[in-house]
This record gives C-alpha cells, structure tokens and sequence, in this order.
C-alpha cells in the first residue's frame, strides 16, 4: 500500500465499498513506525519552536561580567589629573591575548547571512553570448542605462527576468530637475546646488555626493534626452502631465527651512487614469533594438563571472524554460532593484524600521511587522558575492515610521489634533522623514487634520513635494475640486481623489457645518471635544499672529479654520512600520558606480545604479520634490552608462 | 468531462491575532515555506494524470496566508497544474494574501501563476477598528498595492477579507469598515467572525452581520455563500463549491478532496507530509464515503 495505491482509485474504493472505511485504520497502520515521533517534531516547528537559534548569544551577561574586576588593581580617579593619566595609560584595557570572554562575531553576528549563502556554482551552460556591457534588469535604471550604453557606440544586451509579455514596471512620479520640458511651460530654473544641498542635508550627510550631484545637475539632462530621441512625441503629449503648478504661485519656496521644488513628472491617460509609464518605457527598449542592441527577456540572472583577477566579466542566467545561459562582458551595470520584495533580507538589513517596531514592543523577527515592496534583492547578492559591499546603516526605507498623520486626500500640510484635542506638533516640518515623534504615541490614538472652505486658497502657500498638493495634471485637479465642491457631512464621509500619493484610489473626508459637529464625527467626546473646540480658537489666534510659538508652525502654513464647512480626515495610530515601495539602501560605490570592496577599491568591470545603488539617501528618505525617487533611479542609470563607457575608451 | 475545483491549503502566518481561531503553522522561516511548497509539487505530480477526465473549472489558494509562500514557488506550482491537468482557459485562481506579500519581487511570479484575485486579510478598513485586529501590516499600505501592483481599479483582481464580532471592535468601526470597502474597488468580499476570548456572543455578531449584508446589498453585492459577497459575476467557484459540497481536488496540510463519492482529508502533521506528500496513503488522515444523493 502507498506508492502505488493513488488517491482516486482509493477514493473510488472507498466511495464503492470495496475499500470500507474501516480501512483507515490499516492505512493509519501503513505509516512508518517512526510516525509518531516524526508527528512530535513537526508540531514543535510548527509553533515557531527551534527559529531562529543560530547565533543566539547573551552579549550583555557577558559584558556585565567585564566590568567586574577584570582589571587588576584598577583605582578610579580622585583628581582630574588622575583622570587625565588613567585615560593616557588605557587604565582598562584588555589583558594580553585578546578578548577575555571568548566571544567571537560569529557568535552573534551572521557576516553571511542565510540570506546571502553563497554563489551557485553553474556548470551547465545551454548557450553563451557576449556583448561589451551587460545590464541586469530593465526597470528605470536598467533601461536608461542600456539604451545609454548602447548609443554611446557601445554594444549592449540587456537582461530582464520577467518576459516580454509579463513585464510590468512600479514606477509613477519621476522629479528630474531644470529639464527644457519644465523650462518651456515656464517652470523657474532651480540653482542645482541647493537641489544637492537639500538632499545631502536630509540625508545628514550619509550620502555619495557625487551621486546625488549627478542627480541635481543632470536628471533633467536626462529627462530631456530620453523625450527629445527615444520617447514617442505622441506619447510624451498625451501621457507626460509634467509639472505646471499652477496652484502654488504663493508658495516661497522654503518652508520650515525646507526647500521644495517643482519637478516631478507623472505619465497618465487621462481618460482612464491609467499610469502608463509601464508602458512608455518600453519605449527605451525599442529604441535599445532599434540601434542595435538586444533585451533578453525571461533572464533571471544568477551569479556574476568573474576572472582570476576579481574582474566581472559576465553573468550567469536561467531563461524561462530552465537553462543556464552566460553572457560575457567587458563591463556590467547591475539594476535590478532593491530588496524590499524579499522578507529576509528586510528583516537583516532594514535596520531602522526592525528596530522600531521592536522598540514598540512589535516582532522584530517577523518580516512582515517590517513592509517593503521592492525587489528580490538578488542583485545586491551577486554583487556582494563577487566581492561588494552593502551600504552602511541605519538604512532607510521610502517610508519612515510606523505613525503618520491622516493627511487630506489632496495633501497638504493642515492644522493637527491629537487624542487630547490638542494640536501635538509642527505640521509643516511633517513630512517624510520626520515623524518620528507620531511614533511615541501609543496605538489607537485619535489624530485629526482639519481645515475649511478656505482650503485651497491655503494650499497655494504649500509647497511641491509629497506633503502638498500634486498638481501636474489639471484634469485630476478639477476631480478634487468636484469632489470637495460635492461633500457630505455626515459619520460616514465623503470619497476624494486622493492624488496627492496615488492615481486611482480615493481617500475619505469628513464634513460638517460647525466645528461641534466636526468633533463628533471624528469621535471627540467629554473634555477632549472641550480641547479641541478651544485649541481651534488657540490655533486661530496663532495665525492671526503670524507665530506659532507652540510648535513653530512656518507663518506660510497657519491657516485659520473659521469658515463652514469644516472638513476633517482622520486615523488612529497602531499598525507596524512599513518601508514602502522600495528599500533606498544598495551596495557601495566609488561615485563613478563602480561597486567597491571592503577595502574601498572598484571592482572592476561592475558598475550598479538604481535601487541596486546604495548610498543616495542615507538614513531616510525626503521629498523636496515627489518622485525623486525614480528620478534617482533613471539618472543613476544614464550615468553610470557613461561612467563604464568611459572606462572601457 | 466532469468539472472539478482545486483547492491549495497554504496554512502559514506570521503571527496569529488573538481573535485567530485558524490552525496555521506561524513564525517566519521562508526555508520551510520552501520545504512545504516542495512538497506540494510533489503532491501535485503525484496525481497528475490521475484526474484526466475532469476539467478544472477554479483554483484557490487558502488556507491561512497563502501569499507567505515564495511566489516563484507558487508560479511553479501552478505550472505543474496547467501540465498535468485539464485547466479550463478562464478557470480563476484566487490567492488568500496579506498586503505585506506584495512586491516587485513576488508579482512577476504571481502574474506568471495566473492569480486572476487576491482577497487580502485586513480584518478591517477603518483606521480605529484596523489598529486593533490586523496584526500584520500598514493600512497605508494598501492603496500602493491596489494602484502600482494589482492594478484592481481596471482588473477587478481586488478581494478583501474583513472581520466581525470582535469584542473589541464596536459595531460602529466594523459597520464604518464596510461602508470603506464599498469605495475600495474590490469585487469580492469574505467577513469572518472572530473567535477566541475577545469574541462576541451570538447575538452581537449577527447583528454585526446582519448590518453588513445591508449595506453591502445596498452597494449591489450579493452574498452567495454566507458570509462571502461579490458583485456579480465575481463569486469564487471554489467557495461555491465548498458550500455545495461539490467535486474538488485538495493539496496541502490539511486539504479536502471529495470526488468519486468520496472525501478525504490530509494530515494536519506538518513534517509528516513534508516528507510523505507524494504518497497518499501515508498524509491521508480520513477517508469517508459521501451520503448517496436522492
């Protein structure tokens, strides 16, 4: 009985009699006699028992240990003199020989980690190509790259593990800065310097400047090429709803000390709403074949080549049916995305984000307390496997924190109330990076953002990035302005395009004639509605004044909340962390691309850009303009093309 | 030919709520997730050829978060299916998911497996009643997945699962939770009733349920199966079947197939079917023969 008995001749026997249920008994008895104990085992690992173990080592017992008397005749201090002398003489040192305590990294560190392993040894190979540069992946960076190289006389195949016919693409918002498509319709010309500037002060300096100079001199050179020689014209004037802001003309410019600009560029029909740069950037690939070059769709690559000298001269792939196939190169750009799409990798590597939901009593072992929606990560393994290195922490996800303020579906930066009724912060310093206070709050707190008929006259004080308004597209304006213009008051709400994060969904807001009603709705009751009625007028006196001496609100964003109807959008904490669409942190670079080792050196022959690219962020993720993010992706791109370009020559 | 349903029982999660009466194997360990869908590829090769004479009309994957399994892994499952079964053209395949799942990394592979809906576990859509039963992810979160992944506005691939009778969810945020679906674009809807020390007693939760079938019948749902609504045209044949007590075909811990005048159910026993799934003799628990029909 077993192998050979299949399950629907048994259920047939069983249905017809010939095999009586009874016989359960004696298929029970067909098991090994092992069974019982096999059964023991699995019950254990199926409640988690036996994770996680490896590695698993009581540092800070140890260390307490240390402190006590490891240091033979140790005397502390009595003068500053004697502070000065111990300090000079290294008074606490360890003895000769090393560690006392025996504790290695490998005893609580993984310097490779399950999820890196080691590089798949490949002898099988079904076919083998060769081309000068070779690039992994067909997103942003990868297409711009390719088709990059390849005009620039270069012979280019670039490999993408989704086919043809599968291949979609995430991307939406793209900033690219002073590019002639802005210029044109009349977009004031930005100094790049204090493009660089801003993004190197929100990173707190934990960038590689010469990426991010690319990104604030040249994205809008890139911009413009991709438009001007390889996009449809057709395309670029029914899909590309490129900036005009017209809404923003009483916006300074800085707010809370924070510059913001006008940049960002979103392909979408109109008709159905439909973001089409999935679609346009197959444009990139036509023109990629059009000069010569070649996609290899269905390539998901596996490991690098390298030669004997460390130098990447190819990589190894798996097409879709199976095989092993190796293409060789002088040179390979590896974009292929981040890590986000793999669980293990976030939970190793997103450091910022495990930590925080741990501090806020959350599982920090479990990847889904930690969310991202990014890449496999397989790129960064194979550059770290041929010898590269991973950008250092804390590392950032495109979201930050595990709290954020409701926000008006439109966006914007409006007046705050928190559990009490009480405004708790500077809205106007909120934005992406920078909410790390709404962290502290217990979950199941009540946070309310509320404005008034006046909103989008405030709005025009607002500035370009996430935080505010997008208005690159006016047909997506006039929706809200209909939306607003058609409220509901009521508990349940009122649907607004909710454009300012994404293109189709629609976020509530909830209306009201009096402001008594407002609290009702959002569900402020007792002394927390008395709080919230009199912060309102508090608030109003602050803008009257023009300073918010209670929380430093920027002059530009106090906007009184006098005239029905009121409108409010509200949340309550709780919830995990979640790092958004993409992880910002990649493997090192040398600012030529070139990924480095541990001793800061090329390697030669590898170059990555995108999401693959570390060090464009640092610690966390800011929007001086919406879709820089992709905007770093695609420019990366077209520079390190040039940048391996020019090592070939 | 006859038509058949499939079923994949994907019985993971990472952390179980506590109104989470499911018996799911939790934690986080993508090696076994990969232990386990090995297993299922071998359980499915197992039978291929066995089932030549029926035309599978609809897959589900469920279970628990089916999603947790490598998507790679899933599109190879489903590609032994298409091979060694008769797979009708348009038969749907609906993939129970959580929104932390979803990826640039996972939905390549979950187009390549043909996953035609996802019904994501957010137990609740209003922010107060969301912060205290999804365990899981960011609320936020959601709206990303539908417009940048699934597309759900134009593909109506959009299904959500939410939760009821849960004590610390007051009739107020659940009935606010619903009225929240009837503005996602989500075609197909399961509510689930909590159980475990938090939940509500009878009473509660059929006025819960019964308020919710208002409203949701009033948005043009219909309920074809209790407690599981779909605009029309949207219902899940699988689900159907389940209640009809029709034909299908069960991989997976804890699997159910009734064909033949007969259902069988899999071993719950985790390492005993991951080491016995090709043979059926070994992870099959119980054998019983149907009531003859009138």
């Amino acid at each position: 009985m077993g192998e050979n008995l299949s399950r629907r001749s048994f259920l047939k026997g069983a249905a017809a009699g010939t095999m009586s249920v009874a016989a359960l008994g004696a298929l029970a008895a067909c098991s090994p006699s092992g069974a019982a104990s096999e059964a023991a085992a699995p019950a254990a690992a199926a409640a988690g028992e036996g994770l996680a173990e490896t590695g698993s080592y009581d540092v800070m017992s140890q260390m307490s240990l240390l402190n006590r008397n490891m240091t033979e005749g140790a005397v502390a201090a009595a003068t500053p003199e004697e502070f000065i002398v111990q300090k000079g003489d290294g008074a606490l040192q360890f003895a000769p020989g090393g560690d006392p305590l025996g504790i290695t990294p490998a005893d609580f560190m993984q310097n490779v980690p399950a999820w890196l392993g080691e590089a798949p040894e490949i002898t099988d190979i079904a076919g083998t190509e060769s081309c000068d540069i070779l690039v992994i992946g067909a997103g942003n960076a990868g297409s711009v790259a390719a088709l990059r190289a390849q005009e620039m006389g270069k012979s280019v195949i670039l490999a993408e593990s989704q086919t043809y016919d599968e291949y979609d693409e995430y991307a939406c918002d793209m900033a690219c800065y002073n590019s002639k498509i802005f210029l044109d319709k009349g977009t004031p010309e930005v100094d790049p310097i204090d493009v660089m500037n801003e993004y190197v002060r929100k990173a707190l300096g934990h960038v590689n400047l010469q990426i991010v100079h690319d990104y604030a001199f040249r994205s809008g050179e890139m911009l413009d090429w991709m438009m001007a020689d390889h996009i449809p014209a057709e395309y670029t004037e029914k899909y590309a709803k490129t900036s005009n802001y017209k809404g923003n003309e009483n916006f300074s410019g800085q707010c809370a000390g924070q510059w913001s600009w006008p940049a960002m560029t979103q392909w979408r029909d109109e008709e159905t709403n439909i973001n089409m740069w999935p679609f346009v950037i197959r444009s990139l690939h036509t023109s990629l074949e059009n000069l010569g070059g070649k996609v290899a769709w269905g390539y998901q690559a596996l490991r690098l080549i390298q030669g004997d000298d460390g130098a990447v001269t190819g990589a190894i792939f798996q097409d879709i049916d199976g095989n092993y196939q190796q293409i060789d190169a002088k040179a390979v750009i590896v974009c292929a995305g981040g890590y986000g799409g793999n669980p293990d990798m976030r939970l190793d590597l997103s450091d910022s984000m495990r930590n925080l939901a741990w501090a806020y009593g959350a599982d920090r072992t479990d990847p889904e307390m930690i969310g991202g929606m990014g890449r496999d990560g397989s790129g960064i393994r194979m550059i770290m496997w041929a010898g590269g290195t991973m950008e250092a922490g804390p590392r950032a996800g495109m979201s930050i924190g595990k709290n954020g303020a409701p926000g008006f579906a439109f966006g914007g930066a409006w007046p705050c109330f928190g559990p009490e009724g009480k405004r708790i912060y500077n809205e106007s310093m909120y934005k992406f990076g920078s909410n790390g206070h709404l962290d502290l709050m217990p979950d199941d707190s009540l946070l309310v953002n509320v404005t008034d008929a006046n909103w989008e006259t405030y709005l025009s004080y607002q500035g370009y990035g996430h935080e505010t308004m997008d208005r690159s597209s006016d047909y997506m304006v006039e929706e809200v302005r209909q939306n607003m213009a058609d409220y509901q008051t009521g508990p349940d709400g009122f649907p607004v395009r909710s454009f300012a994060r994404f293109g189709k969904e629609y976020s509530n807001v909830w209306a009201a004639d009096t402001l008594e009603e407002l609290a009702d709705i959002v569900g402020y009751t007792g002394e927390a509605k008395e709080n919230f009625l009199a912060e309102v007028a508090r608030y109003n006196e602050l803008c009257e004044a023009g300073r918010d001496t209670d929380w430093g609100c920027d002059p530009q964003c106090l906007f009184p909340i006098k005239d029905a109807p009121f409108f409010a959008s509200f949340g309550a904490t709780g919830g995990q962390p979640s790092n958004g669409l993409v992880m910002l942190s990649g493997v090192n670079t040398d600012g030529q691309y070139r990924c480095t080792d541990g001793a800061k050196a090329a390697i030669p022959g590898l170059y990555a850009a995108g999401n693959t690219c570390g060090n464009r962020y640092g610690i966390q993720y800011g929007t001086p303009t919406a879709g820089n993010s992709c905007g770093f992706a695609l420019t990366t791109g077209y520079c390190a093309a040039e940048a391996a370009v020019n090592d070939l020559a | 030919m006859h038509d058949i349903v499939m079923k994949f029982e994907v019985p993971l999660i990472t952390r179980k709520a506590d109104w989470d009466g499911r018996e799911l194997v939790e934690g986080w360990d993508s090696a076994r997730a990969h232990r386990y869908m090995e297993a299922l590829k071998r359980e499915v090769a197992a039978n291929a050829g066995e089932f030549g004479d029926c035309r599978v009309t609809a897959i589900r994957w469920g279970g628990g978060i089916a999603s947790m399994a490598n998507a790679q892994d899933i599109a190879e499952v489903m590609r032994l299916v298409r091979s060694g079964f008769a797979v009708a053209d348009e038969a749907p395949v609906s993939l129970e998911a959580a929104i932390a799942n979803i990826s640039g990394a996972s939905m390549p592979f979950l187009k390549r497996a043909g996953v035609t809906r996802f019904d994501f576990e957010m137990m609740s859509l209003f922010p107060k009643g969301y912060s205290l039963v999804n365990t899981r992810e960011n609320l936020g979160d959601l709206p990303v997945i539908c417009d940048y992944f699934l597309h759900a506005a134009s593909r109506d691939n959009l299904g959500i699962v939410l939760l009821y009778g849960y004590e610390g969810t007051d009739g107020e945020n659940f009935r606010r939770s619903v009225v929240e679906f009837l503005r996602t674009p989500a075609v197909h809807l399961r509510l689930v009733r909590a159980a475990g020390p938090k939940a509500a007693d009878d009473g509660i939760a059929e006025a819960q349920l019964a308020r919710a079938r208002a409203i949701l019948a009033e948005g043009g749902f219909v309920e074809y199966a209790p407690g599981t609504f779909a605009k029309p045209g949207f219902e899940d044949p699988v689900l159907v079947a389940e209640w009809d007590r029709a034909p299908q075909i069960g991989f997976g811990l804890g699997a159910l197939t009734r064909c033949e005048g007969a259902e069988s159910l899999t071993t719950r026993d985790f390492e005993t079917y991951v080491a016995h799934s090709g043979d059926f003799a070994r992870i099959t628990e119980a054998v019983s023969a149907l009531p003859a029909v009138a």
